[in-house]
């Protein structure tokens, strides 16, 4: 005879020790007269039972030991730049801030046109596409700052002339009071620029001070960025 | 959760290794058990207790401490086996039904006409045979009687480690032992 699913649920409702005393009696008067469900009931007692009796096993030597010397590998693991990033939010933002300033100089530095400028009097005239020109009996009295072409000096510069990816074709009556300074590399230009920023800010600084300070790459950025602006 | 317990705790967030220590005492035998239970071989199961304590330790932010921490640490541990074994044998055997779980026909049991195992006397040959037979229970199933039977936890709470509702680990544990029993029996 099939015996109906609230029996069974019942069942396992006593095994769970969950039944309230009436549906106990409910089940213990069923399988008084049904001999299947009696059974049932029986071998599913049994297999709690046996399923009761189950005793946990002992947990392998050395098992805390183990656990703790892999936290301290995992502590090593954690590589020193997300920790360093972790410890210092402000670093994180201005480590992503160089990065991107860094590709947006990059890339002005690549398309940087040709151009000539004079910090101070003085004229200059041009010849052929890139080439700057500072006439014979002409003196500028301050420096001559060329990008990304030529020079040509034929007269006098009194002060610095700085070539930026720039090349000089010094003639022989020419002559330049100041240094005349190269500057081709990135880095090289991104420093003359910090350098030249704070001799403007703080007037008085004598010429090669700050080149060996090592002064933080995320202040001269800041530094940069003024240069860049004051440009337009 | 005991007062020490709860002070062990505080000190583990404040990176106290040494009360993590005290902790992976408290709770080994009862992960690694769940474990062993849950993926049978020993060195995995060991493997897989050691990464619970691990992520538990490098989680304890994330554990609230109003909760049972065994609840929250046994969770990780079962999660991991699950995952174990979903790697280990993927496919059809997570998903197959029991056999005979659907205990609602009564006739299913009528061919069983073996003897019951002797009065409640559970031999070591016994033992096995039920560790074997919990073995062969789909992961979802198993966890949940190791839960119950092992670790001897109310349903309330293998309901929070398992993530499902009481009713659903109900159905499980008598599923479970449904599938148990026909097969404990017809040995």
């Amino acid at each position: 005879m099939a015996c109906s699913n609230p029996i069974t649920e019942l069942i396992h409702k006593v095994l769970d020790r969950e039944a309230s005393e009436q549906e106990r009696h409910e089940v213990e008067k069923h399988i008084a007269n049904c001999d299947d469900c009696r059974k049932r009931f029986e071998q599913l007692d049994q297999t709690d039972v046996m399923l009761r009796s189950l005793t946990k096993e002992n947990v392998p030597d050395f098992f805390t030991e183990k656990v703790m010397a892999k936290i301290a590998k995992e502590a090593e693991k954690e590589s020193r730049v997300l920790k360093w990033l972790k410890r210092h939010p402000f670093g994180a933002a201005a480590s992503l801030f160089i990065v991107l300033m860094a590709g947006y100089i990059f890339s002005l530095w690549e398309q940087a046109p040709f151009s000539a400028e004079v910090q101070g009097k003085g004229n200059i005239s041009y010849e052929g596409h890139h080439t700057v020109v500072v006439p014979k009996g002409e003196t500028i009295k301050g420096n001559l700052i060329v990008r990304n072409g030529k020079v040509k000096i034929e007269g006098r510069v009194d002060g610095n002339v700085i070539l930026i990816n720039s090349d000089s074709m010094l003639a022989s009556a020419g002559h330049v009071t100041g240094d005349i300074k190269e500057v081709n590399q990135i880095l090289e230009w991104l420093w003359f620029h910090v350098k030249q920023f704070f001799r403007e800010t703080f007037f008085i600084m004598p010429k090669e001070k700050w080149t060996g300070v090592a002064c933080p790459f995320f202040f001269k950025q800041m530094c940069l960025m003024q240069r860049l602006k004051l440009w337009g | 959760m005991s007062d020490m317990e709860k002070q062990l705790i505080k000190k583990v967030k404040r990176g106290n290794k040494e009360a993590f220590a005290r902790i992976v005492d408290l709770y080994k035998t009862s992960v690694y058990n769940i474990c062993l239970r849950m993926v049978k071989i020993p060195a995995e199961a060991e493997d897989l207790a050691q990464e619970a304590f691990l992520r538990a330790y490098t989680n304890i932010e994330k554990y609230e401490d109003d909760k049972k921490f065994s609840t929250w640490l046994y969770r990780i541990a079962t999660n991991l086996s699950i995952d174990y074994l979903r790697k280990k044998r993927p496919g059809v055997y997570l998903d197959a039904e029991i056999p005979g779980a659907d205990g609602v026909n009564m006739h299913a049991q009528l061919a069983s006409e073996d003897p019951l195992p002797d009065e409640r006397v559970v031999h070591k040959e016994t033992r096995d045979v039920v560790l074997q037979e919990i073995d062969r229970l789909p992961p979802k199933y198993r966890a949940a009687i190791i839960l119950k039977y092992l670790e001897d936890l109310s349903l309330k709470e293998i309901s929070d480690i398992l993530g499902i509702p009481v009713a659903t680990v109900k159905t499980r544990i008598h599923r479970g032992r449904e599938a148990l029993k026909e097969r404990l029996v017809s040995r």
